[in-house]
């Protein structure tokens, strides 16, 4: 083991601490902390420690975030960018619609049109981030950094990528993404030094989050999470809008986004618990009881209550295991969750950290313990929240790392070719639960471009997927046969564009070229190495099983022949004996042909490597 | 990197051996991830970090499988080099017949009105013939008897899925 320690940081560097700041970028609200001897800051924008993750666009071309709305003039406003973070284009427009917000695509990504210039989701991400850097940097006085950013639970690669790029663009250095639900569970764990099994319900603006975790003596061990990246605060909103539209139908608005701060504050009135709320609305007085709120909101609580299930089932803990419930996000204020948990759960609730503050805060700890300011001896082992899989025959998915899998994880597939001669190859890769590749989400295509012509099933192209602490995915692809290697990291958003596949091809033509070299270098020994290696496999692996003793003796007289000559021999003698071996070892690659191309209809990798 | 060259017992410090003590290996797990997590390393070279995330990645992927019985048993069989074909299939017709009939009652108990009690005397009833058939696989593997293993461990299987099945009305 050549691994060096880390050093005591503090011992050497106590007069050296770095500037690092935990940042939550919400749907509704954004706040950045930061963690320095066992007290929390939060930068304040405008005297407000909440900033409201809402970009102001005006006429002029200028942006201006959150709270600052003393310009004047035509502006207009985004807010809740988080919820389109990694949507397909029909999702996308759908919740366009219900913003009221005209989109198109920029970059192979959701884009806005404002005053005519376009910003996609990932750029008004980035003004978001660049905003929050500015004001803790001002507050502070010096150079952040480094950050560790929160994700909700649930986000898949690509959304995770988009808020990577955006950070990327915003010139944050990102310490690590870690999962909102367990960012507070380090909140919470740190304050009471807590042991046991806890369950972190995170219901925020516009996601819902769930993570059964398992605290042990400052190891903090995610043992299952779920959620619905499409249910939040914003769809209660949404909800009570609807009723206020339809009960009241003398108030002529056009669109349901027009009720919703309405419906917002109705909401917020009910946090309190109180029986009726009155609220007058553009001269009509709208009065909703708490019997009709909650029946309002009960298919979207009942639908959080039902995931929290699937998550305990999932981690294989049982509901009397459960130490208590973490209440995470601004949403959870509504009372009602609160009752509707402690029915089912039959467990104590824990809501002492202010719901808002406590992912931020979460995650400024963790920042202190990566950039080595802390000595705290805290981990976290998180999880994929969503399963990893590629597409095989008939639009399936196969899964090659199931969701829940603790991170990072590394796994390998070795895909073989289907055609004779084929040099190409695309292994699509995808993240989801469901069966159909179609009903997941594509993360990208890699493409093999430099397969050195075989017959099928012959080649033998390993695949590596390494999924890191982030729980990001990164693709290796070697042809073991001729060492081909292409890395591919899985770009953002809708599958990869034309431009990036174009890239890819060529970086893996580079490759070959460089494979090219190396073979007229060392002549024809390479290739019949090669040769010699691929049968030998073979025989290894399917001999037995394809040809009889006179044809193995007929395979093995070939191989010996190619072997004596391959140290010594001229090239176009070991040439010649390539040419013979591969002409009388025909039946036998035919044999094979035929067994992979059974093996692959069902479905199945050829040879496992592993 | 010798430590990636260790099969998953050697890492966790476990004897070769179908029924292990969990608590060392959830014990030995954490330890070593304790050491080797990439976090541990987020200001060290980048050889390091991907080193260190080679490591973490490997210990993870050992601990899930010493952790589920059935990926143990089949680690085992690989690491000894006894894999059986992955096309090779189990030949007891009075198994699979079993397996058949109890594919329809659990078929009828998802439609009727599911009738707690008898869910839970087939669950139990199954769990039985798990235990014995762990039971059989230990034997077997102590003798060198890998086919028994590995029939033994097919048949688990069997019944496996149909607990999670019956766990999953249960739930319901």
């Amino acid at each position: 083991m050549s691994l060096l320690k880390i050093n005591d940081p503090l011992e050497e560097s106590k007069h050296l601490k770095r500037f690092v700041v935990g940042i939550d970028f919400g749907t509704t609200n954004s706040i950045i902390c930061m963690h320095n001897d066992g007290k929390f800051t939060q930068f304040r924008d405008n005297g407000s420690e909440i900033i409201p993750s809402t970009v102001h666009f005006l006429s002029n071309g200028d942006v201006s975030i959150g709270l600052d709305e003393m310009n004047s003039g035509e502006k207009y406003s985004i807010s809740s960018i988080k919820r389109f973070i990694g949507l397909d284009e029909a999702q996308s427009k759908e919740l366009a619609n219900k913003y009221d917000h005209t989109i198109s695509k920029k970059d192979n990504m959701t884009s806005f049109n404002v005053f005519e210039t376009n910003h996609s989701v990932v750029d008004i991400s980035s003004y978001l981030l660049k905003h929050l850097k500015t004001v803790a940097e001002k507050e502070e006085g010096e150079k952040i950094f480094g950050a560790v950013i929160t994700v909700p639970a649930y986000f898949n690669d690509s959304q995770r990528q988009a808020i990577k790029n955006a950070a990327l663009l915003s010139e944050i250095n990102v310490l690590r993404l870690i999962n909102e639900p367990t960012a507070a569970a380090i909140a919470y764990g740190l304050e009471s030094d807590s042991q046991g099994k806890y369950v972190v319900y995170d219901f925020g603006g516009g996601t819902f989050d769930v993570s059964v975790l398992s605290l042990e003596k400052g190891i903090f061990k995610v043992l299952s999470t779920d959620g619905d990246t499409m249910l939040g605060g914003d769809d209660i909103d949404f909800a009570i809008a609807k009723w206020i539209k339809d009960s009241y139908q003398n108030i002529t608005l056009n669109s349901l986004s027009e009720f919703k701060n309405v419906a917002k504050k109705i909401k917020e009135s009910f946090y309190d618990d109180t029986d009726v709320v009155d609220y007058d609305f553009l001269g009509t007085k709208i009065t909703l009881s708490k019997e009709k709120f909650h029946q309002i909101i009960s298919d979207i609580i009942q639908r959080t209550v039902t995931i929290v299930r699937t998550a305990l089932k999932e981690s294989q803990i049982r509901t009397d295991e459960i130490k208590s419930i973490l209440l995470v996000g601004g949403s959870t204020r509504i009372k009602y969750i609160k009752t509707l948990l402690s029915e089912n759960f039959n467990c104590p609730i824990l809501d002492d950290i202010d719901p808002d503050k406590v992912v931020a805060q979460g995650a400024a700890i963790q920042a202190e313990i990566l950039s080595g300011n802390s000595k705290e001896d805290i981990l976290l082992l998180d999880v994929l929240p969503l399963s990893l899989g590629i597409e095989t025959m008939g639009n399936l998915s196969e899964k090659i790392i199931p969701r829940n899998t603790s991170i990072p994880i590394k796994s390998k597939k070795t895909f073989t070719t289907f055609k004779d001669g084929q040099t190409k190859l695309l292994i699509h890769i995808v993240q989801g639960e469901r069966e159909l590749v179609s009903d997941c989400k594509s993360l990208g295509q890699i493409i093999l471009d430099n397969i050195p012509p075989m017959v099928a099933g012959m080649p033998r192209i390993e695949v590596e997927f390494q999924i890191d602490a982030d729980g990001m995915l990164s693709v290796t692809a070697t042809e073991i046969n001729s060492n081909t290697k292409a890395t591919i990291d899985i770009k953002p958003s809708y599958g990869l564009s034309e431009t990036e596949i174009t890239k890819m091809i060529s970086d893996a033509n580079s490759f070959a070229e460089k494979d090219m070299l190396i073979r007229r270098n060392s002549e024809s020994r390479v290739e019949a190495n090669r040769v010699i290696y691929a049968l030998s496999q073979a025989l290894e692996n399917d001999g037995s099983e394809l040809l009889n003793d006179d044809e193995i003796n007929i395979v093995n007289d070939e191989l010996m022949k190619l072997k004596n000559l391959i140290e010594t021999a001229e090239s176009e003698k070991i040439e010649a004996q390539i040419k013979q071996l591969e002409k009388n070892t025909e039946f036998y690659v035919e044999r094979r042909m035929n067994k992979s191309i059974q093996s692959l209809i069902r479905g199945k990798d050829v040879d496992e490597v592993l | 990197m010798d430590i990636l060259k260790k099969n998953f017992f050697e890492i966790f410090g476990l004897p070769v051996s179908i029924n292990i003590d969990l608590v060392r290996l959830e014990k030995s797990y954490t330890s070593l991830q304790k050491e080797f997590h990439p976090d541990k390393f987020s200001n060290s070279s980048d050889y390091e970090k991907r080193l260190a995330l080679q490591i973490s990645s490997y210990l993870n992927d050992g601990y899930s499988v010493l952790k589920n019985i059935i990926t143990r048993i089949e680690y085992i069989l690989r690491i000894e080099n006894k894999e059986a074909d992955e096309n090779k299939t189990l030949q007891d017709s009075n198994f699979l017949i079993e397996q058949l009939e109890l594919n329809e009652m659990i078929e009828s108990l998802k439609h009727d009105n599911k009738n707690n009690s008898e869910i839970n005397m087939i669950r139990k009833n199954i769990i039985e013939k798990m235990d014995i058939l762990i039971e059989s696989i230990e034997q077997g593997y102590s003798k060198s008897n890998y086919e028994s293993v590995w029939v033994n461990l097919s048949k688990y299987k069997f019944y496996n899925n149909h607990l999670h099945q019956i766990e999953g009305l249960q739930s319901k």
